[in-house]
């Protein structure tokens, strides 16, 4: 959460600095552009929303700071036939409900990046596909040589490496989250693959676990079943099937830790 | 609550209306540049918000003033010169259309113009009109965000610059304020109603109550209370009366009540002799009444030009000079003359409907014609006027013709030359040769000197009538001989200078005693309740201090009681449902402080006694035809308790005498307070609770004004209290001529126009206790402790 929050407060001082250099349009002209970088998983609507109104919060301090705000606000309020504390109110909520219109309007026409799907898959709309491997050519994971065969970016702090290794099969894969990351930091892993049973390795700091990813048939349909099957370093062996209501793969951080925790305790993971 | 602006510049915090609050402080030290300016100037501050002004030169000195005038007062520049000029519409939209309609129809923006064209650009008046519009533009050319006043975010509007015309335009309209009465017109009506006989003695030329301000040879006042004439029938009946009126009334623009109550302005001045006073000093009092605005329409300032002035007092926001105050040697003050300057002429023209000729001794003359375009803030033309001028003045279409208009105020220029030579003059006898021009709105000019004299001049221009006829009569245009013949020469003016008597007073009532008077000065004359009060308190202090001076601002006691209170308790003995009405009555000690419980009871009788005894004057629905005749003539009509005029026309079946209608108003007060105000005892009479000041905002914003202020004084007092609150004292102001000049003053209101500054309100309080500040008036910089400077501004010359 340090990341949103960052932003927002960023934003927000060039919400404060724009506003008093050119005035309120800057507000939505900001939020605009605002809306234009940001990625849409990053929302850019809420964060211009926030930063907005605490922007021009930073510019109703200034005032007060060096006027009499208080008696202007009774005034303004008096004038306008509402509790002074209501047109402060407004004026918090003008910038903030301006903002989100303009950053959503900017992120609705930030140009489409060209999509590449997963093998078998028949699209993927999160995920985009980086330009450029940060990544390239062969790397060594569990002591096996893999091949860099997709980067991805997926969702505003996740960057993923789909590799496969040189002499694996293209049901072995392994993710890897950017150097210098915290796989357990992910919001959200997907793990897709058209094989039926796919091994997945992951490569977290120091610690290496695998898992299968499996496909099992029941009576309420297919459901796709991890199995963590080896957690390196601790020896143990931990299955658990984890059901997916679509895809496959990994859910959650809060899921994915404890399965982490669970793979390193040999204790039972999430259900 | 108008519609809103627009929510974006309205709110920005920037620049928008929050931006204001970073204004309402003054900086400890800020400075400025004035293009044109050839010298430094020093502003200082003082504590009580007022600029001391040390330039080098009289035109570096008005520039300041302008330029510290802006930095306060710059919405209410721009508002009282668009009203005169008729371009509110330009501000406010279409909501300030009918104002403005009706300023353009009087001509002020041609005859502004005129004068402007006129203006000698060497004369010391042109200098000044321009140093002072350098000003007030240097001021907004550098204005930041936050100096941007308060009312321009809520119009979603920018300050225009000003121009020296507006300062003539804003004349006209204090000229407007101050002498502009229609006399003629409703007196037509009071004629139809009443016949003319009646008509002339319920208006006389004369007031019936002689207390001049020219001292005559008696001190006290002399009643020259005459028979009423007999009401005549009505000429036509009421209902074509009433559309008359209406139909004048929306020409003028005016509404049935301002027109029914009359001019509301009064003012008081006066000033004690040496002889008279404890500290053996000349004391002066200035008291000027006006519509009550927030801001205030006074300023107070103190301009210093080594060997030129060094003089303090209060300025109006527009105008390049001090109006009322004091310099070392000298103070004075003024009260509105009231005058008669306007007439009226029945123009014969050659068509009803779209004049262009008008007849004059037997030749068509063209008629002027002049399109009178209004437009919106955005520039577009919202409506259009053709106002047509003989050269007497405009001409207004009613039903009663096509009248055309003169007045004196359309006719001559403000000049600034009278007051800057006030500013510097050393003796009241120089200072009245200074102010010996000054054209007009004719005032009732008081002043004091340091070497003890004390004088006071009525003021202005005066017309002299063919036959020394007087001007309540609308008369014939076809022809010049009905047109003025010149004016008053200066030595007819109502003057006194050190009289026997020690003191000199006016309030409004007529200035010359008619035993005296030559020529026609003008007529329905302000009833000397003031003046009657004023002379009497000065009368009976021989050792005058400038505290009692202070003290009778506000004064509670009031001389119209004792002339009918004892006619209400005489009508009411033996009457026994008026056993209570009539105890209250008598409990009452005639005075009007705030915590007064029978008072209310009193005015409410009086205005039964005046709606019973002149039921001709009204519709039987209650509306006024006709402006109130003065209570003088019906305190005179006391005299006559057989008269026809107390007969109620409403009761067909009696007729009643003047002890019946006197005991019906009574019997009728006490139940309408009652109704009103509760028992008598419950606290619901008080004064403070039924009679109040409204200060209201020039935009006549409730928040932005005061309203609802208890106020020690009612309606004849030296401190009025007007029916609707909105008018009353607007600057007070006590002077000793000592060694050392001493002053105190206040006025309702503060120095900024910021609504959210401690400044803009700051004096009312005080103004409402009756209590005065001591005026800091010092010679030079050094004169001023630490804790009396709030603010240093130092002005520079800069690039035009």
């Amino acid at each position: 959460m340090k990341r949103p929050a960052l932003q927002v407060l960023l934003l927000s001082v060039a919400f404060a600095a724009t506003t008093a250099a050119v005035g309120w349009v800057a507000v939505p002209a900001l939020a605009l552009l605002w809306g234009l970088i940001a990625r849409k998983d990053e929302l850019p609507g809420v964060v211009a929303l926030l930063a907005a109104g605490l922007g021009w919060a930073w510019l109703l301090v200034w005032n007060a700071a060096v006027g009499e705000m208080g008696e202007l606000m009774w005034v303004t309020g008096g004038v306008m036939g509402l509790p002074g504390f209501a047109v402060v109110v407004l004026t918090l909520v003008f910038p903030m409900v301006t903002a989100w219109g303009a950053a959503v309007v900017g992120s609705a026409a930030r140009p489409k990046r060209k999509t590449r799907a997963n093998p078998g898959e028949p699209g993927n709309p999160e995920a985009t596909q980086v330009k450029r491997p940060l990544l390239r050519g062969e790397i060594d994971v569990c002591g096996r040589t893999w091949q860099v065969r997709e980067e991805r970016r997926q969702g505003p702090r996740t960057q993923i490496f789909i590799l496969t290794a040189t002499d694996a099969p293209q049901n072995e894969m392994h993710i890897r989250p950017l150097p210098g990351q915290d796989v357990s930091t992910l919001d959200e892993v997907h793990i897709m693959s058209a094989e039926p049973d796919t091994r997945v390795f992951f490569d977290e700091g120091g610690a290496r676990w695998e898992a299968r990813i499996v496909v099992a048939s029941t009576e309420a349909g297919d459901q796709r079943l991890v199995k963590l099957l080896t957690y390196q370093g601790g020896g143990q062996v931990f299955e658990e099937p984890y059901p997916f209501v679509d895809g496959l793969g990994l859910r959650t951080e809060d899921q994915l830790r404890e399965l982490l925790a669970g793979a390193r305790t040999g204790q039972g993971g999430a259900g | 609550m108008g519609p809103l602006p627009p929510l974006g510049p309205f709110l920005d915090p920037a620049h928008g209306v929050w931006s204001v609050a970073r204004a309402t402080s003054l900086p400890a030290e800020f400075s400025g540049s004035i293009p044109g300016m050839t010298g430094e100037v020093e502003v200082v501050y003082d504590r009580r918000g007022v600029p001391h002004i040390w330039a080098s030169s009289a035109d570096d000195a008005i520039r300041a003033l302008g330029f510290v005038v802006a930095r306060d007062r710059l919405f209410q520049l721009e508002v009282q010169s668009r009203a005169p000029e008729g371009t509110l519409t330009e501000l406010a939209g279409e909501a300030a259309l009918s104002l403005d309609r009706q300023q353009r129809r009087l001509g002020f923006g041609r005859s502004a113009e005129r004068e402007m064209r006129e203006l000698d650009a060497r004369s010391p008046s042109a200098g000044l009109l321009r140093a002072y519009a350098d000003g007030i533009n240097a001021w907004i050319d550098g204005m930041g965000a936050a100096d941007m006043p308060f009312e321009y975010h809520l119009l979603n509007a920018k300050p225009r610059r000003w121009e020296p015309i507006h300062s003539l335009l804003l004349n006209k309209r204090m000229a407007y304020t101050l002498v502009y009465d229609t006399q003629e017109l409703w007196r037509a009506r009071v004629e139809a109603l009443v016949g003319k006989p009646a008509a002339d003695a319920l208006f006389p030329v004369n007031h019936p109550i002689v207390q001049p301000i020219q001292p005559n040879s008696s001190p006290q006042p002399r009643f020259d209370f005459q028979r009423l004439p007999d009401p005549a029938p009505p000429n036509s009946d009421a209902t074509s009366v009433a559309r008359l009126l209406d139909d004048v009334q929306s020409a003028m623009g005016i509404g049935p009540d301002e027109e029914a109550q009359g001019p509301a302005p009064a003012s008081n001045n006066w000033a004690v002799s040496p002889s008279r006073t404890a500290g053996g000093y000349a004391l002066l009092s200035g008291d000027p009444h006006l519509e009550l605005t927030l801001p205030s329409i006074w300023y107070e300032v103190h301009l210093v030009v080594a060997g030129v002035m060094d003089v303090h007092g209060v300025t109006i926001p527009g105008l390049p000079t001090v109006i009322i105050g004091f310099n070392r040697d000298v103070a004075w003050s003024f009260t509105n003359t009231g005058a008669d300057v306007l007439d009226f002429y029945r123009e014969t023209v050659d068509s009803e409907e779209r004049p262009t000729r008008y007849m004059l001794d037997g030749e068509w003359k063209p008629v002027e014609r002049r399109i009178e375009e209004y437009r919106d803030p955005r520039g577009a033309v919202i409506a259009t006027d053709t106002v047509r001028y003989t050269h007497r003045g405009p001409v207004r279409d009613t039903e009663a013709g096509h009248l055309s208009m003169r007045w004196t105020m359309l006719e001559h220029a403000l000049s600034m030359e009278p007051f800057l030579g006030a500013a510097g003059s050393t003796t009241a006898e120089e200072w009245l040769r200074a102010m010996a021009p000054y054209p007009g709105p004719a005032q009732n000019m008081i002043v004091a000197d340091r070497e003890g004299n004390i004088a006071i001049r009525s003021t202005g221009l005066y017309p002299i009538r063919p036959d020394n006829g007087d001007g309540q009569v609308v008369r014939d245009g076809s022809t010049s001989a009905s047109d003025w013949l010149g004016y008053w020469p200066l030595e007819e003016y109502p003057t006194a200078v050190n009289p026997a008597q020690g003191f000199l007073a006016s309030a409004n009532q007529q200035p010359l005693d008619p035993a005296l008077g030559r020529l026609y000065l003008g007529a329905n004359w302000e009833t000397p309740w003031r003046a009657m009060r004023i002379n009497q308190l000065l009368a009976a202090d021989s050792q005058v201090t400038p505290d009692a001076m202070r003290r009778y601002h506000t004064d509670p006691g009031n001389v119209k009681a004792d002339l009918f209170v004892p006619a209400f308790l005489e009508a009411a003995r033996g009457e026994n449902d008026l056993d209570e009405a009539r105890r209250l009555l008598e409990e009452w000690d005639r005075r009007y402080t705030k915590e007064n419980e029978r008072a209310i009871l009193f005015e409410l009788a009086l205005n039964e006694l005046d709606f019973r005894t002149f039921d001709e004057l009204f519709l039987p629905d209650g509306r006024r035809l006709a402006r109130r005749a003065s209570r003088s003539v019906l305190a005179g009509l006391l005299r006559t308790p057989d008269s026809p005029w107390w007969d109620d026309r409403r009761t067909s079946d009696r007729i009643e005498t003047r002890d019946d209608v006197l005991a019906a108003s009574l019997e009728a007060a006490m139940n309408l307070a009652t109704e009103r105000y509760g028992d008598p005892d419950d606290g619901g009479w008080r004064w403070s609770a039924v009679r109040h000041n409204n200060i209201s905002h020039l935009l006549g914003l409730p928040a932005l004004s005061r309203r609802g202020l208890p106020v020690q004084g009612g309606p004849g007092n030296l401190n009025p209290s007007s029916g609707n609150g909105n008018h009353g004292s607007s600057w007070r102001m006590v002077v000793e001529m000592g060694p050392e000049v001493r002053a105190w003053a206040t006025y309702p209101g503060g120095q900024s126009g910021n609504p959210a500054s401690p400044r803009y309100a700051d004096r009312i309080d005080q103004w409402v206790a009756g209590e005065l500040d001591e005026v800091l008036f010092p010679h030079d910089r050094a004169d001023l402790a630490d804790d009396d400077v709030i603010g240093v501004l130092t002005l520079r010359g800069g690039a035009r």
